[in-house]
């Protein structure tokens, strides 16, 4: 019903051969070369951004399955924005143009591969913090979020279960929405826990499904963990939530580094695309 | 700890103005205000020009210092204590250390009218752009004196200038951004006290300096960068131009006036750049290459791009090799023996009868002018006896027709032109006129005659004559008083040469003066000119090739140095000069002011260029050009050389917009990204033209030197030249309509091959000068949404504020907006939109924090204060490629810091506007130039070409970003709508994106 009324309202005049097109090319999509095939389907997935209609939901259906059967298909957009995060570092102010552009790029498809491999290449980022060093000039009218940001936004709108910080972010509790994904991806990345997503049962580690064996060693953990904090005090709401024993003082610097350029960041510059 | 070493140094960052901007300064040691003595260094600023004092510890990393706006006042920079300042007397509480001081370099002047007050111009703190405000306060009578005046108050160290006229005030005072506000309300409060000052103190317009801070490093360096092309009002004529005129044109009422702050004085429409002519060489400071030096008045022109035809079928007779001597404006390609044009070779016709073998002296070419009249010599009967002939000059009236003799008599022994001889008619390549255009050189005269003494009849040589070649059916040449002296000729009243110097015992010093006649005689130049050419305002004198030095000016009744032509030693009508290889640029022509080497004036495929291609190694070099630009290039280190036929090639856009104005600038043709230092990958040094697929048909102006004997021959796989595969064009202004074939993929690209001539002789260029971005029509749906501020509840409670609504006088209809776009975008990227201008404003109470500014968060985690704007449309809206949002807010700017018009999200594909009367925000046209820069960030990309840090898609630094539409900045005029080839790409990769998700329309 949704859609019916989207199209009788539509001002877009697709050709009436847009989806067959489509469809032909994700079903050819494999004789390209796997940059090639990942750079297609990326942006047929990028359907997904806005609301769609009946055949947008199925191209993008076919593609979100294809692209996500691709090894690699989220280290490729890594890859792409690290590559031109070096570049501006070394080259300056002419290849920062570029950087936007492939963030921008990148993170318009990333949100749409809720897969473990995204969730790692996101991880990863969690810890980028780097700004161009321009960006801290009092003329300076435009802005470079962090990946660490950019990358928590979009772990939060993945479809984990549990996430582990689930307020509506606010200036105030940014840096702790920060930390707590940070800590939650060390514990992930240390096989400490798994992830799920939703409507799926299978429980995930950074290389897809966990084996049994780590489950019960988790669980056994848990159980352990749980068992020794009721002893000396009340159990943490989540376990995310619980401090790992190694984590406060790096915790401490991360969200010292991330409020500061945080306050950077909204005192100085708001305004990217300025006129 | 006191600094070991000092070192300053200039830095001049500036356009190639002419003008010396260096700061001339001078060290001094000055009482601070902490009665310390410091070592400065002291320098004159002058009016309009900004200065960045910069210091370093190692060379590398600078730090910014300071940064003025100078206004000709003295600026003292503190580098070091050489005594300190004296105890404090006991008791004494300890002073603490000045604050930083912001330098406010403003202008004041008595307000015209009844109302009084003082008007108050400066170059924003915030933006840069102009602000001109009245205040009420009174300039005391003081001031009348006082020119320049400099004082700290508070946080803010003012250079006033203060000229002697009244000026009219503003209609009403602009929104201040927070910076310029803060200014303002300072001096305002300050103004009695600086009135007191002016009336107390004699002038001395130069700050007292802070004391130099304590410095860990016993190293320290300074630096003063400058910077002259600030152009506040962005009117084409930079700030420090527009201070001279103005004190230039003191006490007079000229109709435009030299303003730093007012982009069209006399409110007729037309920026004042195009109407100021700072060195009144006649040339419009916006069309001056070098608007500071008026011994160069050339304007600047369309760049052009080069292509490359060789020669390789000129012939020679036997045992000798094809020597080029010339070319004419009609690209034909002078040798002794022939002429090249369009790939044609045409032997010259030999005398009736046949060659003229007698003494070996075949008739042979020497020069030939721009109408193919052709000057040579040879041996010809000079008497009545066959056996006895001459060494005379001849000429070829016409390609077909046979030599004549030059000679004044009708019958045989009478009086001829000589033959060349040494220092008079060169042999061999010249790139000078030989022979005028109204068929004018100068030789001796000669005459088969008995003179006294003789006991025969002889051939005699006499004395240097001007001679005329016959006009019509005439064959008889006109002879008169000449002077050996003069040797080459322009027209019949530019002539020039040389004399040689004696010294007092006869003895030629072997200096050479100049000398010219145009019409009568100027006075002596030090050096041989080799070219002289009229410009709009005089003459220019060029020196030889191996002549190394300043070439000289006409004008005003004296030569002048002209050292923007330095090395050039041939130039053409346009000011395109070519010059010696030197300084690693092969082949160097000097185009708008930039001597450009070959590799980029006549761009070869990319893959040509390892290892380098013939034509573009070392050996080239360029050895004659034409008024209309044609140049002859030559190859190789030593005989026999190679030659090639180098056209100049420009393109000009050529578009009809919705209102029926023809556009020619930003209709799809870049020959923009070419004026930059780095034009990047994306332009490889061509002209870029868009090929648009689909129903659209662009139609360009191909403008070369061309005519029928040079045909040039353009094609493209798959583009339609004027519906056909090729066009064929032979005329100096061609145009061509050009489109994509629509079976060719979207976002391709083609280099357009180019030959000359026709049928078996045709040859083709080894360069490819023109590319070509298919780009399909597309739709990108727009849905514009009015927003109205509210205060309160809606409706509003009786003690809440009256809601804002977009102001209705700048809001554009949706059939405004739609021809706007279209004119801006279609030309240049082959879009046009479907506008969806929704009436029904969105009425939001987003001001929640009681800010002045919208606090806009874009592409960021934390929602901003758009979130309540975007909560309130309506469901199911119609789809749309790009929203845009126009946003009231009386007295704020948009986003926090940032003072803007326009903000865009363009991940989101939404960009927002302010809506109401802020700023320079005042018309329709701004607002729709917002609209249409705020959509061009969505689909060419985020940056401006103008900023330091972030620069967009294509940043081509050293070229005029004001042009563009995505310069930053109130857009400075309704012009700045230019897209560049490499915005195309970008556009086109957005566009394809979209396409492929299922958005535009088709």
């Amino acid at each position: 019903m949704l859609f019916a009324l989207i199209l009788s309202g539509s001002v877009l005049a697709r050709s009436p051969s847009w989806f067959q097109e489509r469809m032909q090319e994700i079903d050819s999509a494999h004789a390209l070369s796997k940059d090639e095939q990942i750079e297609l389907l990326g942006v047929l997935v990028g359907i997904g951004q806005s609301p769609m209609d009946d055949e947008q939901r199925l191209v993008y259906l076919k593609a979100e399955t294809a692209l996500l059967a691709i090894p690699g298909h989220a280290e490729y957009y890594r890859d792409k924005i690290l590559q031109s995060q070096e570049r501006a570092k070394t080259i300056g102010p002419y290849a920062l143009s570029n950087y936007a552009e492939e963030i921008m790029y990148s993170f318009q498809t990333l949100p749409l591969l809720p897969s473990p491999e995204g969730v790692s290449v996101l991880g990863e980022l969690l810890s980028n913090d780097w700004v161009p060093p321009g960006n801290d000039t009092a003329i300076a009218s435009e802005k470079f979020l962090p990946l660490s940001l950019k990358a928590m936004d979009v772990l939060t709108r993945f479809p984990i279960l549990d996430k582990p910080f689930k307020t509506p972010l606010t200036m105030e509790n940014v840096a702790d929405a920060q930390a707590a994904w940070r800590l939650w991806y060390e514990q992930i990345k240390s096989g400490e826990r798994t992830f799920r997503f939703e409507g799926d049962p299978t429980e995930y580690d950074l290389h897809g499904p966990a084996p049994g064996q780590k489950l019960e060693h988790i669980s056994r953990d848990r159980k352990r963990d749980t068992e020794r904090e009721a002893g000396h005090e009340r159990i943490a709401e989540s376990p995310v939530a619980a401090p790992s024993k190694s984590m406060p003082v790096a915790l401490l610097i991360a969200s010292i580094v991330l409020l500061a350029s945080l306050g950077w960041y909204f005192a100085k510059a708001r305004s990217r695309g300025i006129s | 700890m006191k600094l070991s070493s000092v070192l300053l140094c200039l830095l001049l960052a500036s356009l190639a103005l002419a003008r010396d901007f260096r700061p001339a300064g001078h060290m001094e040691s000055i009482t601070a205000a902490d009665s310390s003595v410091q070592q400065c260094y002291i320098f004159p600023t002058i009016a309009g020009v900004r200065y960045m004092v910069e210091s370093s510890h190692d060379l590398t990393n600078w730090t910014v210092q300071d940064e003025i706006y100078g206004l000709g006042n003295e600026y003292v920079v503190t580098m070091r204590e050489f005594t300190p300042p004296p105890p404090p007397p006991p008791g004494t509480p300890p002073t603490t250390p000045p604050s930083p001081a912001w330098n406010a370099s403003i202008r004041m002047e008595r307000a015209s009218g009844a109302a009084g007050g003082t008007v108050v111009s400066w170059a924003s703190f915030d933006d840069r752009s102009p602000v001109i405000v009245r205040i009420s306060g009174e300039m005391a009578t003081g001031w009348n004196s006082v020119p320049l005046f400099a004082e700290r108050y508070g946080a803010f160290y003012y250079f006033v200038w203060h000229p002697a006229d009244s000026v009219e005030p503003p209609a009403e005072n602009a929104a201040l951004g927070p910076n310029d506000a803060a200014m303002l309300a300072n001096l305002e409060a300050h103004l009695p006290a600086m009135n007191q000052e002016v009336t107390d103190s004699a002038a001395r317009a130069r700050n007292a300096p802070e004391p130099a801070p304590p410095d860990p490093d016993a190293t320290k360096f300074w630096r003063v960068k400058v910077d002259s092309s600030s152009d506040t009002d962005g009117d084409g004529t930079p700030d420090w131009a527009e201070f001279e005129i103005a004190a230039r044109e003191a006490g007079t009422t000229p109709a435009v006036r030299g303003d730093a702050f007012i982009a069209d004085t006399n409110h007729d429409g037309i920026l004042d750049g195009d109407q100021l002519d700072t060195d009144q060489d006649g040339t419009p400071d916006t069309k001056d290459i070098y608007l500071g030096d008026n011994t160069a008045s050339f304007p600047i022109t369309p760049l052009p791009r080069y292509g490359m035809f060789p020669i390789l079928n000129a012939q020679a007779p036997l045992g000798y090799t094809p020597e080029a001597l010339q070319v004419n404006d009609k690209g034909r390609v002078l040798y002794e023996t022939g002429t090249w044009a369009g790939g044609v070779w045409t032997p010259l016709i030999p005398p009736p009868g046949g060659p003229q073998q007698i003494g070996n002296q075949i008739p042979q070419a020497i020069a030939i002018n721009d109408n193919d009249v052709i000057l040579g010599y040879g041996s010809f009967p000079v008497a009545d006896n066959p056996l006895i002939y001459g060494g005379i000059c001849c000429f070829w009236k016409a390609l077909d027709q046979p030599p004549l003799k030059v000679t004044s008599s009708s019958t045989l022994g009478g009086r001829y032109a000589g033959q060349p001889s040494e220092g008079f008619i060169m042999h061999g390549l010249t790139p000078q006129p030989v022979l005028s255009n109204d068929n004018c050189f100068t030789a001796k005269t000669c005459e088969w005659s008995m003179l006294p003494g003789d006991t025969e009849r002889k051939f005699h040589f006499l004395q240097s004559s001007f001679w005329t070649l016959p006009s019509g059916n005439s064959t008889l040449s006109t002879e008169a008083q000449g002077e050996l002296s003069i040797v080459f000729h322009q027209i019949s009243s530019l002539h020039w040469g040389y004399t040689v110097t004696r010294d007092e015992n006869g003895s030629e010093t072997g200096v050479r003066k100049g000398k010219v006649l145009a019409p009568a005689q100027l006075p002596d130049l030090p050096f041989f000119p080799y070219n002289v050419i009229t410009r709009p305002n005089g003459l220019l004198a060029l020196r030889s090739q191996s002549d190394a030095g300043v070439p000289f000016a006409y004008l005003q009744g004296g030569w002048k140095e002209c050292p923007q032509y330095s090395y050039a030693f041939d130039i053409a009508t346009d000011g395109t000069a070519i010059s010696t290889n030197r300084e690693n640029i092969t082949a160097p022509i000097l185009l708008n002011d930039k001597w450009t080497g070959i590799e980029i004036t006549a761009p070869l495929q990319t893959a040509a260029f390892d290892p380098p291609p013939p034509w573009h190694d070392s050996s080239v070099t360029l050895v004659d050009t034409t008024p209309g630009g044609w140049i002859l290039a030559q190859r190789g280190s030593y005989p026999p050389y190679d030659y090639a036929v180098m056209l100049p090639i420009r393109a000009e856009g050529y578009y009809s917009g919705s209102d029926g104005n023809i556009l020619t600038e930003a209709v799809g043709v870049d020959d923009f990204s070419i004026g930059s230092e780095s034009p990047g990958n994306a332009v490889q040094d061509r002209i870029w033209i868009m090929a648009p697929q689909g129903g659209f048909n662009k139609i360009v102006k191909l403008k070369a030197p061309l005519n029928s004997n040079t045909p040039l021959n353009l094609s493209a796989s798959n583009i339609l030249l004027n519906g056909q595969e090729s066009a064929t064009v032979s005329a100096v202004v061609n145009a061509v309509t050009l489109r994509a074939a629509d079976t060719e993929s979207s976002g391709g690209e083609r280099l357009m091959t180019v030959r000359m001539g026709s049928g078996d002789n045709e040859v083709s260029s080894v360069s490819e000068p023109i590319g070509l971005k298919i780009m399909k029509g597309r739709t990108v749906n727009v849905t514009v949404y009015k927003v109205t501020k509210i205060y309160g509840s809606d409706p509003p409670a009786p003690t809440d504020r009256s809601p804002d609504p977009v102001d209705e006088i700048m809001m554009p209809t949706q059939d405004e907006i739609t021809k706007h776009l279209k004119d801006i975008f279609r030309p240049q990227i082959n879009v046009v939109f479907n506008v969806n201008l929704v009436e029904e404003p969105l009425r939001v109470h987003w001001d929640t924090a009681h800010t002045p500014f919208f606090d806009i968060h874009i592409d960021s985690p934390i929602p901003g204060e758009e979130d309540a704007i975007l909560a309130k449309i309506p469901a199911n809206p119609a789809p749309y490629d790009i929203r845009v949002f126009i946003v009231a807010n009386p007295g704020g700017p948009l986003g926090a810091d940032a003072d803007a018009y326009g903000i865009t999200d363009r991940a989101q594909r939404t960009s927002w506007v302010h809506g109401s009367l802020f700023g320079r925000n005042r018309s329709k046209p701004f607002l729709l130039d917002t609209i249409a820069h705020e959509i061009g960030h969505v689909l060419v990309g985020v940056g401006h070409p103008d900023k330091n840090t972030f620069q967009g898609q294509a940043p081509l630094p050293g070229t005029q970003h004001t042009r563009r539409l995505m310069v930053s900045g109130p857009n400075s005029n309704s012009s700045s709508h230019l897209l560049v080839k490499g915005e195309w790409d970008e556009a086109e990769k957005w566009l394809k994106a979209r396409e492929q998700q299922g958005g535009l329309g088709q």
